[in-house]
């Protein structure tokens, strides 16, 4: 009986509420609960999404106050955190931002903030920054690429820093079936794809039930084997070849593409990849693990190996095809902390943002949890952390603050990150520091992608015939724009080339 | 019949308050579930701004549809969507009846339950699990049409997920395998409505089975068949995004025989993130679903008043 | 069921068996493969792929998915709690509305038909529908949210339903009870709901099968843990292990999450309780009672 008069009370309400929305169009978010916006004390309340991978952790909470402690100590700002799925980012912060809830600091991973900003879902930080972000501002000018570059005169986000920076492209190979094959490589030795060639012709003699060279449709990893700078954007408005060249050209006809095309057809061809390698959903880390794979494409930095022999259980050498290297930072590869348009403290916000930047026990403490329940130092000195038993009940993306801050999981590769980043900061393309603007070229670039989303996967796991596949995808995307985009991405690149 | 005549002349208002009272929950409902929200609809036609709240933001005229038009690429993924939607309401139709059919020709209530409820599993799995079911039996590498058929007959193996020809078969039995059980019913439902006299009649006449079906359950499931037609023809547009995503894992290669409006708006807006563009493919979906709807019921009105939806 | 049954009823009977059989098997083989893969282990079942028969048995996925059993256990009856709650009421706004519109003698109702149409049709977005949720009628965090949203009605049961009482039902009976005096809610009551067992058991399945299923309206509306139903949390649990296998840089935090096998074993745990209490659902789809009876 009670449910009914619950059912009867939302009935009503909705009635009530009909004029309201008749009436004005439904600017249904204003008058929204104003009044948590004052914490405790009148202290800031700031709001902030935190990114799941689908469950949140047990200890999430026990995380939530001890991050409370420290800001409420060192910035006088509480913090509450909005969990959601990193795959539902997406759906989500549009619907709660339309929907006008309040959100100080909104994390976009791994897609551009161009359509945000064009939205203004985000807001600029530049006014809050020199008061309340004062040490970001100092890392930016010390030349980290700490800012967005999505537009030209104003920071829209703070990237986290990865750690190391940069970009490089080699191959992870299992260090037993490496040997076994008759190769003696050390890791960080340069090799090209003819060198794999060889090298994947005697694994499978050695191992015929497994797969050499492990290429998955799901992630195509072409662009690790050469030095193609997309320019901010993706590589379908066309790359910079090389660390010299100002020229933009159509990636999908370089030699470098192509001849990385050859190599994997070749491979399929002789049994190297896997037949399902285009569509398969099984993860890496299964075909790793269980043997399928023997290697595969990575970015080569050493705490990618590190992990990798960690979860693979088997020691791994990365094989690189190139130098660390830095490109024009796009934002759709990194994760960027924003200031969403319905943000109610954005001045707290930029002040967490800062501490986040340069506070080591806020970092770690997002990172890996509480010292002492989710982790122990195994030497405190050097930053070297081993997991407890209870690690698995906070369990988080690394996507808080400078990741430089963070300890090292097991073993230090402080010495290698420091090289890789000396390396990578030598070797700049001229496109460094530029973003490309892609809003007159939007309907554009989104017919060339679904075309690149088309092909690319069967091309680059070798799946597809070269002779027939290869051409019709290069005039589909000629029929669809790609020219017309990469000569605006030119005339935008020389502009910005001449005011250097 | 005399209630009949009386009823069509003049307003009985001691029946008519009480039927619209019943109609009001209903509607109060769908006002708040349905018609309340759809002024978001106009979210289509506005540049969006979050700033100002995304339902006063700027209009913008057809700009959000543009995207559609832009490549040449929409022509086959029309004709995907509408083939698919027509075999899918032919095979859709004729199967379920076939089997409800048969199905009322058991007797034995056990048999009837256990073959009710074992029909009826596909239709509960969600379509991710059917993708990974599907890929267990089409795998180039494991599947199991490959390991025990095809390579012992030919020494090769197919890769299914790079060869179009085989994806039309395959999508129309995926979707019917698992819809079938929910259509049994549901024409089951219609059948057992049918009064008993009818077939005991027929029988008196001497009517075969054959014939008892034709001329007896047939004209009695028209109209509900008449209704899913129509209703199937108002989303002729739209698809099941599960089926035509991730059953064929998206696989590029076979775009050009299973992408539809709804994978293609997809898959072109993934990078874009503007709720604006989706929801202008949506409306114009809506609106042709709508204008074919009103088309269709005209056109039955005219050929038997009686059939009509409305 | 009347004498003898002819030789012809006999082969129909026998060729119905013989095609339901055949559905039979093309149902349960990939349920089957379902079962058998979730009781795999997972570095088996990524080399070699799905089988009939676990090539070798394992429990991890149950063991992975037990950990959390605490939560899923709550899951379980807010489910139940939902799924039973929003079919009845469901079915109760379903029939009294598919009775309103079956009526042949009230004016306006094809203008209400069309405006049920309209919302099979259009939709605002969930974006505005969020809005209306939160804010107009605010659901957000409370049970209602997962019974009100988008799956309490819709309008292609009510147009289900409305037929069936219009065609299948004789308009004689109800003729009969108007001009005995009776009322439309005593005709409804009365008449009309036990001849449409049939059609109620139809929607009410779909309904069920609604709630059950349903993940989006937790997602979007309930924050609140104790509120999570079952398929929310194995959505989550999905897209988690998904996520950590696929990333290389988190993997490391939680090693040895068997993928393949858990993605089956929430599917299983996801179709089960549906799946046996269906039997028990099943009496309404039996002929109601005989139309000629009520007739004479």
């Amino acid at each position: 009986m009670k449910k009914w008069k619950r059912l009867g009370a939302a009935l009503l309400t909705g009635a009530m509420a009909l004029s309201l929305l008749t009436g004005c169009g439904g600017n249904g978010g204003d008058k929204k609960n104003d009044a948590e916006t004052d914490g405790t004390d009148g202290m800031p309340h700031v709001v902030m999404t935190y990114i799941t991978a689908g469950v949140e952790s047990a200890d999430l909470g026990k995380v939530e106050a001890a991050v409370n402690e420290i800001t409420k100590e060192k910035i006088n700002v509480e913090v509450e955190f909005k969990p959601v799925s990193v795959f539902d980012i997406g759906s989500q912060c549009p619907m709660w931002i339309g929907g006008g809830e309040q959100i100080d600091l909104m994390c976009v991973a791994f897609t551009g903030l161009k359509p945000f900003i064009d939205t203004n879902m985000i807001q600029p930080m530049d006014e809050w920054l020199p008061e309340n972000g004062p040490d970001l501002v100092k890392m930016h000018e010390a030349g980290d690429p700490i800012y967005d570059t999505t537009t030209s005169d104003k920071v829209y986000g703070i990237m986290t820093m990865s750690s190391p920076m940069g970009n490089g492209g080699g191959y992870m190979i299992s260090t037993e079936a490496m040997k076994a094959a008759g190769f003696n490589y050390q890791n960080g030795d340069k090799i090209t794809l003819d060198d794999l060639d060889a090298m994947f012709a005697k694994l499978k003699a050695l191992y015929p039930e497994s797969y050499p060279a492990g290429v998955m449709g799901a992630t195509p990893r072409s662009g690790m084997t050469c030095i193609a700078d997309p320019l901010g954007a993706t590589a379908a408005s066309g790359v910079v070849m090389g660390y010299d060249s100002t020229e933009v050209v159509n990636y999908y006809k370089t030699e470098e593409y192509q001849n990385f095309l050859k190599h994997v057809r070749d491979w399929y061809e002789k049994g190297y990849v896997l037949k399902d390698a285009a569509t398969t959903d099984v993860s890496l880390n299964d075909y790793m693990t269980n043997g399928t794979f023997l290697g595969y494409f990575d970015e080569g930095t050493e705490q990618l190996r590190l992990t990798a022999c960690q979860s693979y259980g088997k020691d791994m050498t990365i094989l690189m095809f190139n130098d660390p290297h830095m490109f024009a930072i796009s934002a759709s590869q990194g994760a960027y902390w924003t200031i969403p348009a319905t943000a109610k403290e954005p001045e707290a916000a930029v002040k967490l943002l800062n501490l986040l930047n340069t506070d080591k026990d806020l970092v770690n403490l997002l990172s890996w949890g509480l010292e002492g329940v989710h982790y122990e130092f195994v030497d405190k000195e050097a930053g070297v952390i081993n997991r407890t038993e209870k690690f698995t009940d906070y369990i988080a993306l690394g996507l808080y603050g400078d990741q430089r801050l963070n300890y090292y999981m097991g073993e230090s590769s402080a010495e290698e990150d420091a090289a890789w980043n000396e390396a990578a900061l030598e070797n700049k393309t001229k496109g460094y520091g530029f973003c490309y603007d892609t809003t007159d070229m939007t309907n554009q670039i989104i017919a060339v992608e679904a075309v690149v989303s088309e092909y690319s996967a069967a091309l680059e796991t070798g799946s597809a015939d070269l002779d027939t596949v290869y051409p019709e995808f290069i005039q589909k995307l000629e029929a669809n724009g790609i020219d017309d985009i990469i000569a605006d991405k030119q005339a935008q690149f020389d502009e910005w080339l001449k005011n250097q | 019949m005399k209630a009949k005549t009386m009823g069509k002349r003049r307003i009985r208002w001691k029946k008519v308050i009480p039927i619209y009272i019943m109609l009001l929950p209903a509607m109060l409902y769908f006002l708040i579930n349905n018609y309340l929200p759809m002024y978001g609809i106009t979210i289509a036609f506005r540049k969006l701004d979050y700033s100002v709240g995304i339902l006063n933001s700027p209009f913008n005229g057809l700009e959000n549809f543009k995207f559609l038009f832009a490549s040449g690429n929409l022509g086959p993924v029309v004709r995907n969507t509408l083939l698919y939607n027509i075999a899918f309401m032919i095979i859709g139709t004729v199967l379920p009846i076939t089997v409800a059919i048969l199905f009322n020709e058991i007797r034995s209530v056990l048999a009837q339950r256990f073959y009710q409820t074992v029909i009826l599993v596909p239709y509960l799995m969600s379509m991710v699990i059917v993708s990974y079911l599907v890929f267990a039996f089409l795998s180039a590498d494991t599947g199991f049409i490959n390991k025990s058929i095809v390579e012992p007959l030919t020494g090769n193996s197919i890769s299914f997920y790079q060869e179009k020809i085989f994806w039309p078969f395959i999508l129309v039995f995926v979707n019917e395998w698992k819809s079938i059980g929910f259509g049994m019913v549901l024409y089951m439902s219609t059948i057992l409505g049918i009064s008993t006299e009818y077939y005991e009649a027929a029988k008196v006449d001497g009517a075969t089975k054959w014939q008892q079906i034709r001329y007896v359950t047939l004209p009695q499931l028209k109209p509900t068949i008449i209704t899913m037609t129509v209703l199937s023809i108002s989303k002729i547009c739209a698809s099941d995004f599960g089926l035509f995503y991730q059953v064929p894992k998206n696989s590029g290669t076979l775009y050009s025989v299973t992408q539809t409006i709804d994978t293609y708006v997809y898959n072109a807006l993934m990078n874009q993130n503007n709720i604006a563009m989706s929801s202008a493919a949506s409306v114009l979906q809506a609106i042709i679903g709508f204008v074919l709807v009103i088309v269709c019921n005209a056109v039955i009105r005219k050929v038997s008043k009686e059939n009509a939806i409305f | 069921m009347n004498g003898v049954r002819s030789k012809q009823e006999k082969v129909f009977a026998a060729v119905a068996h013989v095609v339901l059989s055949i559905l039979t098997i093309l149902a349960i083989a990939p349920f089957w493969l379902m079962i058998s893969g979730s009781l795999t282990d997972n570095e088996t079942l990524t080399k070699f792929g799905y089988q009939f028969w676990p090539k070798v048995f394992s429990l991890e996925a149950y063991q992975y998915i037990g950990r959390e059993w605490a939560q899923i256990g709550n899951a379980y009856l807010i489910t139940i709690f939902v799924t039973v709650v929003g079919t009845v009421l469901s079915l109760i706004l379903v029939s009294l509305t598919g009775y309103a519109l079956s009526q042949r003698d009230v004016p306006g109702l094809n203008a209400v038909f069309v405006l049920i149409l309209i919302t099979m049709l259009f939709n605002g977005g969930v974006v505005s529908s969020y809005i209306i949720y939160t804010n107009v009628v605010n659901v957000k965090n409370t049970i209602w949210a997962l019974i009100m949203p988008n799956l309490l009605l819709n309008g292609f049961n009510v147009v289900l339903v409305r037929n069936y009482m219009r065609n299948s039902i004789p308009k004689e009976l109800q003729e009969a009870a108007e001009i005995d005096g009776a009322g439309p809610f005593y005709i409804y009551l009365k008449i009309i709901l036990p001849l449409s067992k049939p059609i109620l058991a139809t929607v009410g399945l779909l309904t069920a099968v609604g709630y059950w299923n349903d993940w989006t309206n937790g997602l979007y509306y309930v924050t609140d843990s104790k509120l999570y139903t079952v398929q929310l949390l194995l959505n989550q649990m999905n897209s988690n292990v998904q996520y950590m296998a696929s990333h290389s840089d988190i993997q490391m935090a939680t090693q040895n999450i068997p993928s393949v096998s858990v993605r089956m074993a929430i599917a299983v745990i996801g179709i089960l309780p549906i799946l046996v209490a269906y039997p028990f659902f099943q009496k309404y789809f039996e002929k109601g009672i005989t139309m000629g009876a009520v007739k004479g």
